[in-house]
């Protein structure tokens, strides 16, 4: 048997990758584990050794020294003559340094000791430097007097190797800079080189918290400097020009970040640092594209190459330069980069397109964030690497994209006209819902013809309860509603555009779907809903809009109850149950309100609801136990 | 880990100490050899964290009028270097502002003896605020409100340089000169 540590922990993570792709099972990967105690043992007693009670205890008193010593020379005390005090921080710092250097280069035993008075010292040098501009009253850019304590503390920390100098370092130059730019607005271009130093120690000292530390850094000083050039004074820049150009250049800023992510990920110091890129990468990607894709009125048609924009324009066109050159870097490793070079293509049309003008911006965006959704969950399924992290911002971006589109068309409705495009609206959003449904179910089927389960559930039930939600709303009285064909132009773009799409689709996945059932199911929601969306107009009675909508909803409650008895779903059936008893619900009181008195409606109701809700539940649990009994009839019948 | 050089540790030990020594030698030395001014102003107190207890001073010469300026006034923004040419008032005991630029050879050295530099801090249209490094006096710990609460006049003698850098050398309370140490 091996006796290796470190061959348990490769082997612990890789049992859970085997699980996830269905080669062995939860119980089997406990069989293989338990093969191996004396690694597991040994692994926690390395553990165990690693936790070094004095070197602890000298830290917190090197921390609780070095508060002191600020502390006490911040007091100022009186009495105490300016030579004094001088004279005493020359003894500290020589001091400490003095001990430092004994304990780390001459008698070698002691080294927590060495590194505490190397910290101490290094607190020391900062406290002569604030000590001097006490004594002399110096107020004149104090930050020089940060920046010189930083560079102090970052040379001896490199000389001394010294890891807690780095962080302590770290700190002093961010409170230099972060003051420099708050106080004297100075973007402080060269912050750059200090991260890139900071970065390369920590680099070669395998440090992953510092690497991730000077990633937040390097974002930090990425949104300073592009802040500045907000400055109308310095660089003719308009908010409303360049705010937009700004959000766009995210997206092959973004694409760099998950090249670079997905470039260092195999390196353990960067290991950390590459994940965060990668998410933070994506959410460059997708957060322009969903923040942009509604009926925005921007100040202009032409964002890019625009004079109140110059600095921004300039930058996305390096920005892209950069994605391209990541992508090549990629292609080099053999890492996959269709995607990416498919989102690099789509922000180089971006930059050129009149992206201030409502119809371009709208379609654009669309069409960007359903492609954008459909290639992250293909490709993260598809590619052999590892894509944990794609998948589930895939699934994140998905359901974030259809609930805030849900919430976003509903407040449109209501906030158009009075409300007046109030269907408009909401049976737009079923249209764009059903094209979500659809890719989900594309997904499915290319996804499950290489052998692998796309969960096709989670996109399935989001759209649905969004759905539900949406005809709902539609099941109120609704009166003054215009005709889809009196809305801006962009909305019928908008509209047809969705409609072809899902035909298009509808008749794609008719041919290659070995499963008509939820397309025929999705389909009668569909076409009533864009047939209601044609036909609403001021002509129509608020009675006929309720009847059909209401007619609508039991259909939709109907659909789902039936198709889940066709997947056995306990989940879905529950949920379908629930829609239909809010549905119930809220007619009941919308009948009745007016009909009958206080008492006499909540007494009723009461009776009607222990009779109805008795009868509910019996037809529930048989329903459900239908479903239970089909599920073991499977089990059986695959044994 | 590999050991470090015992000699660049040293090297850097020392360097740290002589920036101390210079930034207390460059102080000493203005403070020694720079032009003694004295100065009209009004503080108030806050507090430094790493300081401590500090009074800040606001003088005559912080804003100035437009119309002291040589050069166009209205073309600085904040951050921007100015030298400010001093001289004695009716009284002759203060110094106050003569005339004021962004360059420094507009002011020569016979018209303008006394130049001391300082950076716009805010360029508003009644008055252009301006600091010169010496706004900042530093107390012990509590002492600062005390001085406020005392305080009906106070003054400041500042140290000029030939560059126009400037420090604090004495504060007075009342023409008396308060001293903590």
């Amino acid at each position: 048997m091996p006796n290796n540590t470190s061959f348990l922990k490769i082997l612990q993570t890789e049992t859970k990758r085997w699980i996830s792709e269905g080669i062995i099972s939860s119980e089997q990967k406990d069989k293989i584990l338990e093969l191996y105690p004396a690694e597991a043992a040994a692994g926690s007693e390395k553990k165990k050794k690693n936790v070094h009670l004095p070197a602890i205890i000298i830290g917190m008193a090197a921390v609780l020294l070095c508060v002191g010593i600020i502390l006490f020379y911040a007091a100022n005390w009186k009495n105490m003559p300016p030579v004094v005090k001088i004279v005493q921080v020359f003894i500290l710092l020589f001091s400490t340094y003095g001990a430092a250097y004994y304990f780390l280069a001459v008698n070698e035993g002691h080294r927590a000791l060495g590194r505490a008075f190397l910290m101490i010292g290094m607190v020391a040098f900062g406290a002569g430097i604030t000590l001097t501009a006490q004594i002399f009253h110096i107020s004149a850019h104090p930050t020089n007097g940060v920046l010189a304590w930083a560079l102090g503390v970052l040379i001896m920390s490199w000389v001394a190797r010294e890891r807690w100098g780095y962080y302590l370092a770290m700190v002093l130059l961010f409170v230099w800079n972060s003051w420099e730019f708050a106080q004297y607005g100075n973007p402080n271009y060269i912050f750059i080189l200090f991260i890139i130093v900071l970065f390369a120690t920590f680099y070669n000292s395998k440090d992953k918290v510092g690497s991730v530390f000077m990633f937040f850094m390097f974002m930090l000083w990425f949104y300073q400097v592009n802040g500045y050039w907000f400055n109308k004074e310095i660089f003719g820049t308009d908010f409303e020009v360049a705010g937009p150009v700004f959000a766009f250049l995210h997206i092959p800023f973004g694409v760099v970040l998950v090249g670079l992510g997905m470039l260092g990920d195999k390196n353990k110091t960067l290991e950390a640092t590459c994940k965060i890129m990668r998410v933070f990468g994506w959410i460059f990607i997708f957060g322009p594209l969903v923040g942009f894709s509604w009926p925005l009125d921007l100040e202009t048609n032409y964002l890019t190459f625009n004079k109140e924009s110059i600095p921004f324009t300039i930058e996305y066109i390096v920005l892209i330069a950069m994605a391209g050159g990541t992508l090549i870097l990629l292609a080099k490793k053999n890492i996959k980069i269709v995607l990416l070079a498919a989102i690099t293509a789509f922000s180089l049309v971006m930059l050129v397109l009149p992206m201030g003008h409502k119809s371009t911006l709208m379609i654009t965006t669309h069409l960007g964030l359903l492609a954008l959704m459909f290639g992250m969950l293909y490709s993260s399924y598809i590619t052999a690497e590892d894509n944990e992290i794609e998948r589930v911002m895939g699934f994140v971006f998905f359901v974030m994209l259809i609930s805030l589109k849900g919430v976003g068309f509903f407040s449109m409705g209501i906030a158009s006209a009075s409300g007046n495009f109030y269907i408009a609206y909401c049976l737009g959003f079923i249209i764009f819902a059903t094209v979500c449904f659809l890719i989900n179910q594309v997904l499915g089927i290319l996804v499950g013809r290489e052998e692998k389960e796309f969960p096709v559930i989670i996109i399935n039930a989001v759209c649905a309860i969004m759905g539900f939600l949406i005809i709902y709303a539609l099941s109120f009285k609704l009166e003054n509603q215009n005709s889809v064909f009196n809305a801006q132009a962009i909305v019928l773009v908008m509209l047809f555009l969705f409609l072809f799409m899902a035909l298009g689709l509808y008749l794609y996945l008719w041919t290659i779907s070995p499963e008509k059932l939820i397309l025929s199911l999705s389909a009668i929601v569909f076409f009533c809903s864009a047939f209601v969306l044609f036909i609403s107009g001021p002509s129509i009675s608020w009675v006929i809009y309720s009847l059909i909508f209401n007619i609508l909803l039991f259909v939709f409650i109907g659909v789902l109850i039936y198709y889940s008895t066709r997947v056995n779903s306990k989940a879905l059936a529950n949920l379908a149950i629930a829609a239909f008893m809010i549905h119930i619900t809220t007619r009941y009181f919308d009948v009745f309100w007016d009909l009958l008195s206080g008492a006499a409606l909540f007494l009723i109701t009461g009776a009607l609801g222990l009779a109805g809700g008795w009868l509910l539940e019996k037809n529930r649990r048989k329903l459900l136990q239908r479903i239970a009994d089909s599920e073991q009839h499977i089990t059986k019948g695959s044994e | 880990m590999k050991p470090f050089s015992k000699k660049a540790f040293i090297a850097v030990v020392i360097a740290q100490a002589l920036v101390l020594c210079f930034m207390i030698g460059k102080r000493v030395f203005i403070l020694k050899t720079g032009t003694k001014v004295l100065l009209q102003c009004e503080p108030v107190d806050p507090r430094s964290l790493f300081s401590g207890d500090y009074v800040i001073l606001n003088y005559k010469i912080s804003s100035l009028s437009g119309d002291l300026f040589i050069d166009k006034a209205d073309s600085l923004k904040k951050n921007d270097t100015v030298f400010v040419a001093l001289g004695k008032d009716k009284e002759g005991k203060f110094w106050e502002a003569k005339a004021a630029s962004s360059d420094r050879d507009a002011l020569n050295k016979k018209d303008y003896p006394v130049v001391i530099r300082g950076t716009v801090k805010d360029p508003i249209f009644l008055g252009i605020n301006i600091r010169y490094g010496v706004e900042s006096y530093f107390v012990p710990q509590y002492e600062g409100l005390e001085i406020e609460r005392e305080l009906s006049q106070a003054s400041v003698e500042i140290s000029i340089a030939g560059s126009g850098e400037s420090g604090i050398s004495r504060l007075f309370l009342d023409d008396r000169e308060v001293n903590f140490y």
